[in-house]
C-alpha cells in the first residue's frame, strides 16, 4: 500500500473513532433521560414534600409508588433504599438510580413516619402524620 | 514541505468535522433536556400552601404573633432561610411587599419579597409568591410567602 492511502486510511478510522465516540455519548444521554430515573425522583420527591406540607398530625396517608419502585428495581436499587425521610432536616429524598439521590425540604413542623408497602397490589408509601415528640404506636 | 501542506489540510478539515458534531450533540442535548428534564416546578404550590396555612392560623389561633412558628406548625425561620422558603405577615398595610414600618410588620422571616410585586412575565429564576388576606377581629392582615425551595441532588454510595 502506498503511503498517501495508508494516510487516508488512518485518517479515515480516526474520522469514524470521533463518531462513534460521539454517538455513544449521545446515545447513553439520551437514554439515560429516557429512563427517566432523574425526573422522577425529582417529581416524587417534591410531590411527597407537597403532600407532608399540606398533612395534619393524626393523617394518615397512602401513595401509589408504582412507577418509582418499578424504576429503581430496574437500575439496581434497593427498594428499601427509595424513599428517605428525614424529619431532622426537614427533607425527603428519593433515590432511582445508583449512587445519586434528589432531596426536597418540606416546612409542616410534623413528624412523618414512611414505610413502603410492597405488593398491595400497587406498591405505595405509606406516611403517618404525628406532633413533633409524639411518636405514633 | 508536501507532508506539512497534508498535515495542515487534516486539520482544517477535521474543524468543521468537529464543529458539525458539536452543532449536533448541541441539539439533541437541548431538544433531549426540553423534553424529559424541563423539571417539576411546585414553588407556586408551595407558596400558596404556606400562605393558607399562616391564614388559617391567624384566623383559628390566639396569641400566634408571640410564636408563629409554634403556633401554626411551622418549622423555624432558620430552617426556613436555608430552603428559601419565606413569608411576612403585615397588619393594616397599604403595601406589605415594600412595608418597612416595624409596627405594621407583624412576623417576618426577613428576606427580599420584591419579586413579588413584579408584574407581567417573571424570570424562572425567581422564586414563586403568593399574596393573601385575612381579617380578624376587624383588623386586616396581608400574608406575603414566597418560594424559591430546589431540589438538591446528592452522591451516595451504591
Amino acid at each position: 500500500m502506498d503511503r498517501g492511502k495508508t494516510e487516508l486510511l488512518s485518517r479515515t478510522v480516526v474520522y469514524f473513532i470521533f463518531l462513534a465516540l460521539f454517538i455513544g455519548g449521545l446515545g447513553w444521554f439520551v437514554f439515560d433521560q429516557q429512563n427517566g430515573s432523574s425526573f422522577w425522583s425529582d417529581y416524587y420527591a417534591k410531590e411527597v414534600a407537597m403532600v407532608v406540607n399540606l398533612a395534619e398530625p393524626g393523617d394518615v396517608l397512602e401513595l401509589d409508588v408504582q412507577k418509582a419502585t418499578k424504576i429503581a428495581f430496574e437500575n439496581g436499587v434497593n427498594l428499601e433504599t427509595v424513599f428517605e425521610v428525614d424529619n431532622e432536616d426537614k427533607e425527603i429524598c428519593v433515590r432511582l438510580s445508583l449512587g445519586r439521590k434528589n432531596c426536597y425540604s418540606y416546612f409542616n413542623d410534623v413528624l412523618v413516619e414512611s414505610n413502603l408497602e410492597l405488593g398491595r397490589p400497587w406498591n405505595v408509601l405509606k406516611l403517618e402524620f404525628s406532633e413533633l415528640g409524639v411518636e405514633n404506636e | 514541505m508536501n507532508n506539512r501542506k497534508g498535515a495542515a489540510k487534516d486539520i482544517i478539515t477535521f474543524f468543521p468535522f468537529l464543529f458539525f458534531l458539536v452543532i449536533i450533540a448541541g441539539g439533541i442535548v437541548l431538544g433531549t433536556v426540553i423534553f424529559y428534564g424541563s423539571g417539576y416546578d411546585i414553588r407556586q404550590s408551595e407558596a400558596e400552601v404556606l400562605n393558607y396555612k399562616i391564614g388559617n392560623c391567624i384566623l383559628e389561633k390566639q396569641g400566634w404573633e408571640d410564636n408563629i412558628y409554634d403556633f401554626c406548625g411551622i418549622v423555624n425561620k432558620e430552617v426556613l432561610g436555608e430552603i428559601d422558603v419565606l413569608f411576612k405577615v403585615c397588619k393594616e398595610s397599604g403595601d406589605c411587599i415594600l412595608e418597612k414600618s416595624e409596627e405594621k410588620i407583624v412576623v417576618t422571616t426577613g428576606g427580599d419579597f420584591v419579586s413579588c410585586g413584579l408584574e407581567g412575565e417573571v424570570s424562572e429564576g425567581y422564586g414563586k409568591c403568593s399574596i393573601g388576606e385575612v381579617e380578624k377581629s376587624g383588623v386586616r392582615y396581608q400574608v406575603i410567602s414566597f418560594s424559591g425551595n430546589q431540589i438538591r441532588g446528592e452522591n451516595v454510595g451504591r
